[in-house]
């Protein structure tokens, strides 16, 4: 092995490198005879000088078919892959051992028999060796340092480590005590262990981990393959801090995945905190002792993870619950009662059940810190059991186990149990039923509608009110992994996958994590235009949900294309009822988007008088009267009306019991906005506050919502002459939608805006003026006239207030042109001539400016209490 | 405004955990590294299952499909670069294991044959298996050291290699993923893998 090179000497190599590379065989000769080249360089660049442009390539080869192969190890593969190392070891020499026989292939590598081959004293070792991620480097470097506490834990009951190296080859290996026994489990069955004497060995092997806790070694993979017996009946305990040896030296510390979580031995007896990656604690042992106790009595860990892929192992130790013993001790076979002293499984489970039952179930709870508290209260309690005194484990009552399930899943109120909960169950009991009857494709088909109807109600819209949205943690993580398993449970139906995609993204939607949905989404209309084809139900759906959402995301004209596909299907009329009227509240949000008021107001009638024909009140007739109250405040201009449609959006929604939705928020902002413009700072402030409570509770942590909650406090300090208040607020909501791309485009204009115009009150106008620049370049994508006039208005205000007339100038005659776009925003002419006229002045532009001032009426001129005039004090409905 | 107690939460977003990994948490990265992992496996396992035809530019498309399913389309360089970066150590790691199983295996078979070897034979090769030929594995374990020593001297030149080797992105992508020209790529890289190869030639 050459030295390695030091920084300096690489970056010189590379610039002499790349001075010889084109050039000629003379030049390259004059640079290698500079006497200034350090040798080291020299060396390297003849060497590299003496590669073809060939062998390079092959680099790129190997690269090739390299990469192919790791695609298919990436992928689930038989657990025979995993025994490539052979016995290759016999008769050589490791450190100061010679290795005399092979004895098995672990999990990890090989195990070897050897003894002291110096003779210095007579020592029979096991030799292990390591090939799984192990760097050996790194790993002789941890075991220096663990060496010290390793050689500290004496105990007759573990198997001492007694050195570790690395071969010729550079395979790590590791010494230990040699036990020539047999697995504790197989030691019982074999001799017929009744349960009093399986009960004595496992205090042995607690009493053993308990010694090693006491100084500070975990074990981390304790299971009955680790714990033997040897000739004369002692426990020992293999391979203890092993796991933390060879944990730390994967290339990354990375390994609960791919390693031990990989192999269905260990992940049994692993812990919930030890597959989530979190850190590992004593307690991890006390869960593996329960585990581990479990199988000495009824013949099987707690959890089944026969027949599973490593990702399914890990979600099951993860989140699912752990059998009890008796449950487990009852589907055993006769010979493992038997084996135990007990003529039927039933008799077996009996006897388990009770306080033995109790103290397996204390060690295997869920939060490490409701286990027992050693491995030694563990031993005790057993020997309670045993001296049949009253044990302390108790059984969790069933108000705790809701308890600990609905802290699980935080926020979850009962009906979003309910409705979660059932439909994810449903989920892998009607797609495993589906995959069997796969040739009976119409009743997979019913299956998948049935599910798609589920997740999100048949004919309900994706952010339909049915639950309280919880924090998004737990929510989150719940679509998370069903989005998981989608496409390995339903590998072969590509409809399905669709349909499901559709269902999962609507609520990654309605949480607010809207660049994610727009993903899962976009997958969902490809699948469903590919496996149905475009003119179908499944098709028309998702480009349905997909259109909801990008109308906000990315801009009105981001729906079109989606939008015709679902056109093309209802226009067939085909169980399209509710597809149809969908359609009309999608089109009519994307009008709204772009300005066009009138027809999102005539559209969104459409709904409301079909609903009250059908006399059903759905959330759609909600959604549709919030439109009609947006469009209203651009046609008629009159807070009172808006304030009153504010409200029966509110009522409606109370009415038909939802607990949030949008359209609340919507409305509650158009309250808010309508109080203030009849001056009524006071009850608008309360309104704030009172929502601004409402979202803390109800809402996900979704970055939307943290934002909308900053500017509602911005709002409530204001109203309270709090500036400093008012300030922080507003910056933290814009700090957010500038990380976030997760807030949909009004709420980053106002929020921008509502920012500019308080860097603006306090003077700091470069500022305002940047923060006014990128937020037009920002939302230029949308082409939104409604977002982009407001944009650009206050882009303008930044720029004059900065003393940038020809700016402001361009920005404020950019939203003019929006609004020539879309005649129905009229009512913002007025309020971009009047400072575009300012920003001609102050060119010295009079005439023009004269001329831009005489297209509105005077301010003053307009009389109090009608469009565009003052509403302060005119009575309004209160 | 990440709020602590968004960190309980194991499968948060991605785009958070690298903006909370950019910022030195290194629990955020691990979590990051996880989930990339488990969605490169979870769309490998597709793959092989779907036995798509050009099984060697897969995996790139693979990594593609895993970066849109996790972040989308529109995300910030800064993100788009942590994740090739992740997904270039998970490759790397994924198939170094492989090497080494496979150098070790083919050891054991050029010395011994028996019944016992002749099954291992045939399970290492089964249909859709293919294992590394014997040159190509030596390169990658070559390749991971050598690229080691390269990390400690230019992080840098040391992460492209690993995005061209490991992850096979075209020297386009990768000047577009690091924020550096595609002409600095393709110097960097041409210098890399000749001395890459002298390296691997002297071993």
């Amino acid at each position: 092995m050459r030295p390695a090179l030091t920084t300096a000497e690489w970056a010189e190599l590379k610039s002499r490198w790349y001075a010889i590379e084109e050039s000629s065989e003379a030049d390259r000769r004059r640079v290698l005879s500079d006497p200034t080249l350090p040798d080291t360089i020299r060396r390297e660049l003849e060497r590299m000088l003496a590669v073809g442009a060939e062998e390079a390539d092959s680099l790129e080869r190997s690269s090739r078919a390299a990469r192919g192969v790791a695609l298919l190890h990436a992928a689930p593969t038989p657990a025979t892959s995993e025994t490539a190392e052979s016995p290759t070891l016999v008769g050589q020499r490791v450190g100061p051992f010679l290795v005399t026989r092979f004895v098995a292939r672990g999990g990890m590598g090989a195990v070897y028999e050897a003894e002291r081959a110096d003779h210095a004293y007579v020592q029979r070792v096991a030799i292990k060796t390591l090939w799984r991620g192990a760097d050996s480097e790194e790993l002789l470097h941890r075991f220096r340092a663990e060496r010290q506490i390793l050689a500290g834990l004496q105990h007759p009951n573990i198997s001492q480590l007694v050195d570790g190296g690395a071969t010729a080859e550079g395979t790590p290996w590791l010494a230990m005590e040699f036990v020539d026994g047999e697995p504790i489990d197989a030691w019982c069955d074999a001799r017929r262990l009744d349960i009093t004497a399986r009960l004595d060995l496992f205090r042995q092997v607690c009493a053993a981990v308990h010694h090693a806790h006491q100084r500070l070694v975990v074990h981390r993979d304790l299971k009955p393959g680790n714990v033997f017996v040897n000739a004369d009946g002692t426990v020992k305990l293999l391979d203890f801090g092993v796991a933390k040896l060879v944990a730390g030296a994967t290339v990354d510390g990375y390994h609960t995945l791919t390693d031990a979580g990989l192999s269905p031995l260990t992940a049994a007896y692993a812990a919930p905190e030890q597959v989530s990656g979190e850190s590992v604690s004593t307690a991890t042992d006390v869960f593996a002792l329960g585990a581990f106790l479990c199988t000495l009595l009824t013949g099987a860990p707690p959890h089944d993870l026969t027949g599973l892929d490593s990702v399914e192992r890990l979600l099951r130790v993860r989140d699912g619950s752990p059998r009890t013993p008796s449950e487990i001790a009852a589907k055993q076979p006769a010979g493992v009662a038997a084996a135990r002293g007990f003529e039927s499984p039933t008799r077996l489970a009996d006897a388990l059940r009770g306080e033995l039952e109790a103290i397996v179930q204390m060690a295997l709870r869920r939060e490490p810190a409701r286990r027992y508290a050693s491995a030694e209260a563990l031993a005790d309690d057993v020997r309670r059991y045993l001296r049949r005194d009253r044990v302390l484990a108790r059984p969790d009552t069933t108000r705790y186990r809701l308890w600990t399930f609905v802290r699980r899943h935080r926020a979850f109120t009962v009906a979003a149990c309910t409705v979660f909960i059932t439909l994810l169950g449903a989920a892998a009991i009607t797609l495993r039923q589906a995959t069997r009857i796969r040739s009976e494709a119409q009743r997979a088909e019913r299956a998948a509608a049935f599910l798609s109807g589920m997740v999100s109600g048949t004919n309900a819209t994706s952010s339909d009110p049915l639950v309280r949205l919880p924090p998004q943690g737990t929510l989150a993580q719940l679509l998370d992994s069903a989005l998981l398993r989608v496409p390995r449970v339903f590998a072969d139906d590509a409809s399905i996958r669709a349909r499901l995609y559709t269902a999962i993204g609507a609520n990654i939607a309605s949480q607010g994590r809207l660049t994610r949905a727009r993903a899962v989404l976009d997958s969902a209309r490809w699948l469903a235009e590919n496996a149905d084809g475009a003119l179908s139900a499944a098709a028309a759906r998702a480009n349905l949900e997909y259109a909801t959402l990008v109308i906000e995301l990315d801009g009105p004209w981001a729906a079109d294309a989606p939008l015709r596909t679902v056109e093309a299907w209802t226009v067939r009329g085909r169980d399209a009822s509710d597809l149809a009227t969908r359609l009309l509240l999608v089109r009519a949000l994307q009008a709204h988007a772009r300005g066009e008021m009138r027809r999102a107001d005539s559209l969104a009638s459409v709904i409301i008088v079909q609903e009250r024909r059908s006399a059903v009140r759905s959330s759609l007739s909600v959604r549709a009267e919030a439109i009609r109250m947006a469009a209203s405040s651009w046609l008629r201009r009159d807070p009172r009306d808006y304030l009153r449609r504010a409200r029966e959006v509110m009522a409606l929604a109370d009415s038909l019991g939802f607990a949030y939705s949008n359209e609340q928020v919507r409305a509650q902002a158009a309250e808010i906005e309508a109080l203030l413009v009849l001056g009524r700072a006071g009850p608008a402030g309360e309104v704030a506050r009172r929502w601004q409570d409402n979202l803390r509770e109800n809402m996900s942590f979704a970055d939307g919502v943290e934002a909308a909650i900053a500017q509602l406090q911005g709002f409530v300090a204001a109203v309270r002459g709090d500036s400093a208040a008012r300030r922080e607020n507003a910056e933290r909501a814009w700090r957010i939608a500038q990380q976030s791309p997760d807030i949909p485009m009004t709420s980053r204009v106002l929020i921008a805006n509502s920012a500019i115009d308080d860097a603006l009150a306090r003077g700091d106008v470069a500022w305002a003026r940047a923060a006014a620049d990128s937020s037009v370049v920002r939302l230029q994508g949308t082409r939104s006239p409604l977002v982009l006039s407001f944009a650009e208005l206050y882009a303008g205000s930044a720029r004059l207030a900065a003393g940038d007339a020809v700016a402001a100038e361009a920005a404020f005659r950019a939203g003019l042109a929006q609004v020539t776009m879309a005649p129905d925003l009229a009512s913002m002419g007025p309020r971009l001539r009047r400072p575009l006229a300012e920003a001609l002045r102050r060119q010295q532009r009079m005439a023009e400016a004269d001329s831009v001032a005489r297209l509105d009426p005077p301010r003053a001129s307009v009389p109090k209490c009608t469009p565009g005039g003052d509403w302060r004090g005119c009575p309004d409905t209160d | 405004m990440a709020e602590p107690s968004a960190r309980g939460d194991r499968d948060a977003d991605l785009t958070q955990l690298l903006r909370q990994a950019q910022d030195g948490d290194t629990e955020a990265r691990d979590r990051a590294t996880r989930l990339v992992y488990d969605t490169l496996h979870q769309l490998a396992s597709r793959y092989v299952r779907e036995e798509r035809a050009d099984i060697t530019m897969q995996p790139t498309a693979l990594v593609h499909e895993a970066y849109l399913r996790l972040l989308g389309q529109h995300t910030p360089w800064q993100n788009r670069s942590h994740f090739f970066g992740i997904a270039a150590q998970t490759m790397r790691r994924i198939l170094v294991d492989h090497a080494r199983r496979s150098t070790a295996a083919r050891r054991d078979h050029g010395r011994r044959v028996s019944l016992d070897a002749l099954h291992e034979r045939v399970s290492v090769e089964q249909p859709g298996h293919s294992p590394l030929a014997v040159d190509d594995a030596h390169d990658i374990l070559g390749v991971h050291e050598a690229l080691a020593e390269m990390e400690r001297v230019d992080t840098r030149q040391a992460q492209l290699v690993a995005l061209k080797f490991f992850v096979g992105l075209t020297l386009d992508e990768i000047a577009e993923v690091m924020g550096i020209s595609p002409a600095t790529v393709s110097r960097e890289w041409s210098m890399a893998r000749v001395w890459l190869r002298q390296r691997l030639d002297a071993t």
